[in-house]
């Protein structure tokens, strides 16, 4: 599915560039503005998902779920949604081209990148959530290389959604999804509703003031 | 020329599925496992029909059935065989129907290309040599599914470099017109006419409506036979069902043969039913004859240049005459090149002439890598520029999409050498007005041999559109009375030949006052007598500025948009700090602040009030950078100020370097050091960011780049004698690669520091894996240098 993405978190952008309060100057604001006009420019956001049933011990019929992190996400899920999404190679080639002259461009749209992929999860979600209808919940995201999900998934689940040719987005022979700005994601679909695990500073309304986070910590939630 | 309609067969994929084929299980896996389920769906196909069936071999690469425990050759053999197998059977059971052919299906390998992935061209090339090698038993070769030109290239070649066999070609579009690499139709059809496929077209991802306006397109950029394989519509997002009937499918496929589509088929969800359907539906027709306009184009998968007006070559990626260009070759340092590449195309290049000749480097192979390196921040079109024959040869092998080839000349050695290679990569050539007994004094005589280089692309069956001429420059103030004639015999190029004319002006004005005024009144006067492809430096002002007004006089800038956008109420610039008047601005300040423009003007001032290179470097450059680090630390500024104070010491240290190449006084080097992003590994902007911070401490930094194998750090850190060695890795999965990269360097026995870095790395880890150092960020990068090497 292509996606028409409007906007993202700016104050995503900014986490991911280790901001931690201090003065933004003018020219450091424009360089963000213009990074995330380029971004949207240049992305050719498209994702596709699944939905399969659940065989409960905590596998699938056709992707071994291995470790403890999700059969805990999905505890109360009967159906799982294997998702991909990526923003295309367009970004990739302005943030190679801006390395050559202008690595501060790079460095910054490279983080409106993390940024706007996050975003198209979003969309994602809420496309999945419409077409499940209401009374279903959603668990969290959670994507192999996280937890004790094993990165090596990568490729059984890249196939199993038919990602090479429905959204163009293939991995590597080391598990790396490519192009970069892409994400893959198992979602729990459950009868009750779900906790979401704390989403970040950047969606935290703390986040311009935080004393933690000025330190370079964090509050402790995750 | 009328054309029969052929008829190809469906979905093999949906029919085995319907079979019970376990989704997530390789097709190819049952031409061992189950072949008569194979032949019985081909002879499905051929009953409805199918006078072309595909093996089943579309996903039958190393790549893909090494992870089944599948051997491909065996898949390959036996899938060619099935269908060999139903068209014999078919053929003694229909002794009067024509004997149907057996296509050898190859579809994308799976994994990217470099520079969006890890596979290197030449692997994809080999790998598709291997399918090619085993299925020589098939009739003809069929490239579907593809989405990425490169990859169709090597594909292309490897079928006409191991057989001799037809070959097809079919792309997937998505309803924009472009595939999923921002390939166009027209860049499709430019590149394949040129390496010389017999038909292409379509397949997959849309239906027969959606592919229609694609389709159309096509047909009107190609003379070449066209291919539609469409799906049965589109599928249901829910269930994965396809949309359409076989009758509905039939009816939307007949409008094609009027399009000049001459081979009809399915794809996705279509059945035996389908294609008997479309038979019944076509009967009677042929593929309609069109007309395609001939067009001059160059072109990348996502950059198409059509030369319908003045087109702008850059000439700047080029050694000759450039001592800091020559010192940036010999050192591999790509990144100077790059910045030329990124440079022009900034300025308004439309095409890039790339020229790497150097005595001492061996040209070829750098040929191959500068290609590749440009093709990576950059879709300009390229003009491979060399006397070198095997440098031509490997740059347009490497180059993705349609290239110029600079040059040839009237000497008929070198048109029999050059244009046979011009021909197979399907490439445009540069013809210069000289020979081997120079160049003439008149136009006539220069006009004679253009004609002679004519004649000759024309019977290699290099088309006229594809022939440029360089009526070749003179100097005016050592010959004066041959600019006119240069002039001249282009304008004879351009009216009695047809052909478009390129030259290089900036020579005209060598040994004149005011060059700029020389070299633009000629490059007017020249513009106005047929050169539209002009070799100039786009980062000159005057020129573009020449180039932009005479658009505008003669037409070609309708409106004069082009010229109106370039000179008023331009789109603000990215905000500059501006330096305030009431401080004066120092060459530190300007680092700490981060003004490129300032720090590479005060060097210049620094430089020439007689303050050594090594002073600034030392007494100013350095300090001011350890402020920033400072600020930095302690969170005073985030990361973007820290990399623009970087960025505007590094534009003093470009000063510096090109003032000391052109004295060739050394170097300010305080040590090299090698940088690596790990095997398997792809993340590389933290290991830039510490490259661009470390080298402005004056350290030269060796940069080999990402997904580096092990053995490539161990041999470089011992052939440049490089004794302090750092390795990035950002993911779990890839640490593994570090460690060995590690172990080989202390196996090696070469004496090293190594210091490593990494979002995943801990210091505790970094030192079990033997590391000397751990760096958290760039800054602390710096520190290990200096401990090490002072």
């Amino acid at each position: 599915m292509n996606l028409n993405l409007e906007t993202f978190n700016r104050k995503e952008v900014l986490q991911y560039l280790r901001w931690t309060g201090s003065e933004i100057p003018p020219e450091v604001d424009a360089l963000i503005d213009d990074c995330m006009a380029e971004t949207l420019r240049v992305s050719e956001p498209r994702f596709i998902y699944r939905i399969l049933p659940i065989d409960w011990e905590a596998h699938t019929p056709e992707l071994a779920f291995v470790g403890q992190d999700i059969p805990n996400m999905l505890a109360d899920s009967d159906r799982v949604v294997l998702l991909a999404a990526t923003l295309g190679g367009g970004l990739e080639l302005a943030i190679r081209r801006a390395q050559v002259r202008d690595m501060s461009r790079a460095v910054v749209l490279d983080c409106c990148g993390s940024a706007a992929i996050e975003a198209v999860c979003d969309a994602a979600e809420r496309e999945i959530q419409s077409a499940v209808g209401e009374g279903v919940y959603l668990t969290d995201r959670f994507s192999p290389g996280y937890g004790d999900l094993p990165i090596l998934l990568q490729d059984d689940f890249v196939r199993l959604v038919d990602a090479p040719r429905r959204i163009g987005l293939t991995v590597t022979s080391t598990h790396i999804l490519t192009p970069r700005k892409s994400v893959t994601a198992i979602i729990g679909l459950a009868n009750k509703p779900q906790t979401k695990r704390f989403r970040g500073c950047a969606y935290c309304s703390m986040f311009e003031t935080c004393a933690f986070r000025k330190a370079g910590k964090t509050c402790g939630r995750e | 020329m009328q054309r029969t309609l052929c008829y190809l067969d469906g979905a093999m994929g949906t029919m085995l599925q319907q079979a019970g084929l376990e989704t997530g299980r390789a097709p190819e896996t049952l031409n061992l496992e189950n072949p008569d389920l194979i032949v019985r769906t081909h002879l499905a196909y051929l009953e409805a029909g199918a006078q072309i069936i595909y093996a089943n071999t579309f996903g039958a690469n190393r790549e893909k059935l090494a992870r089944e425990g599948v051997d491909t050759t065996e898949a390959i053999r036996a899938g060619v065989a099935c269908a060999r197998r139903a068209v014999d059977t078919f053929c003694a059971d229909h002794p009067d129907v024509d004997r149907p052919r057996v296509a050898l299906d190859i579809g994308p390998i799976g994994r990217l290309l470099e520079p969006y992935g890890t596979l290197p061209f030449e692997e994809a090339y080999d790998i598709f040599r291997e399918i090619i090698e085993v299925g020589q038993d098939a009739d003809l070769i069929i490239f579907e599914t593809m989405t990425d030109l490169y990859e169709v290239k090597a594909g292309v070649l490897a079928a006409k470099e191991n057989s001799d066999k037809p070959v097809f070609v079919t792309m997937t579009f998505e309803p924009n017109h472009r595939t999923f690499t921002g390939c166009s139709v027209d860049a499709m059809c430019t590149v394949l006419d040129g390496l010389g496929v017999d038909a292409l077209g379509v397949n997959c991802s849309l239906g027969p409506v959606e592919l229609y306006p694609i389709v159309e397109e096509m047909s009107r950029l190609t003379a070449l036979p066209l291919i539609v394989k469409a799906n049965a519509g589109l599928p249901d997002p829910e269930t994965g069902a396809y949309s359409i009937t076989p009758d509905d499918f039939a009816r939307e496929m007949a409008k094609f043969p009027a399009l000049g589509v001459q081979y009809l088929g399915g794809c996705c969800g279509t059945s035996p039913d389908c294609i008997r359907e479309l038979v019944r539906a076509t009967r009677g027709q042929t593929a309609a004859e069109r007309e395609v306009v001939r067009r001059t184009v160059v072109c990348t998968p996502t950059e198409t240049v059509v030369v319908d007006g003045v087109r702008v070559i850059g000439e700047r990626i080029n050694p000759t005459g450039k001592k800091r260009f020559q010192q940036a070759l010999r050192d591999g340092d790509l990144d100077y090149v790059l910045g030329q590449a990124v440079e022009q195309a900034d300025a308004g290049a439309h095409i890039l002439d790339v020229n790497v000749g150097l005595p001492g480097v061996d040209e070829p192979s750098m040929m191959v890598k500068v290609v590749k390196a440009i093709q990576s921040v950059t879709d300009l079109p390229l003009q491979i520029d060399s006397s070198n024959q095997d440098a031509l040869e490997a740059g347009l092998r490497v180059v993705n999409g349609k290239a110029i080839v600079n040059s040839v000349n009237g000497e008929p050695e070198v048109l029999a050498r050059v244009l046979p290679i011009v021909k197979k990569y399907g490439a445009a050539v540069i013809g210069l007005a000289m020979d081997q007994n120079g160049i003439p004094a008149t136009a006539e005589e220069r006009f004679a041999i253009a004609e002679r280089i004519l004649n000759a692309a024309l019977s290699y069956g290099i088309p006229k559109e594809d022939v440029f001429i360089d009526c070749l420059t003179l100097t005016v103030s050592a010959e004066q009375d041959k600019a006119v004639e240069t002039l001249r015999a282009m304008q004879m190029v351009r009216d009695r030949l047809g052909l478009h004319c390129t030259l290089g002006v900036s020579n005209i004005s060598f040994g004149l006052p005011n060059r700029s005024l020389i070299t633009t009144s000629f490059l007017t006067l020249a513009l106005s007598y047929g050169l539209d492809l002009p070799i100039v430096n786009p980062n000159t002002p005057a020129i573009m500025d020449t180039i932009r007004a005479f658009n505008v006089l003669y037409n070609h800038d309708k409106n004069a948009e082009a010229y109106i956008a370039a000179y008023s109420g331009q789109p603000a610039a990215p905000v500059q700090p501006a330096a305030s008047q009431a401080e004066e601005t120092t060459l530190p300040r300007a680092v700490e602040k981060g003004l490129k423009d300032e720090a590479r003007r005060l060097t210049v001032n620094l430089l020439a009030s007689g303050k050594s290179e090594l002073d600034i470097v030392n007494e100013l450059l350095i300090p001011a950078l350890d402020v920033v680090g400072g600020r930095f630390e302690r969170g005073e500024i985030f990361l973007p100020q820290l990399i623009n104070s970087a960025g505007a010491a590094q534009e003093a240290f470009e000063i510096i370097r090109t003032e000391m190449a052109k004295k060739g006084t050394g170097t300010v080097s305080k040590g090299k050091v090698i940088v690596a992003t790990v095997k398997g590994d792809i993340h590389d902007i933290g290991k830039n960011i510490v490259k661009t911070i470390v080298e402005n401490y004056g350290y030269r930094v060796i940069d080999l780049g990402r997904d580096v194998p092990i053995e490539t750090v161990v041999e470089t850190a011992i052939r440049e004698d490089v004794h302090l060695i750092g390795l990035s890795a950002l993911m779990t999965t890839t640490l593994a690669n570090m460690d060995e990269t590690i172990k080989a360097l202390r196996a090696s026995g070469h004496p090293c520091k190594i210091w490593v870095g990494g979002a995943v790395l801990t210091p505790e880890y970094a030192h079990k894996m033997g590391a000397d150092y751990y760096a958290r960020d760039a800054r602390e990068s710096v520190d290990i240098c200096r401990e090490v090497l002072g």
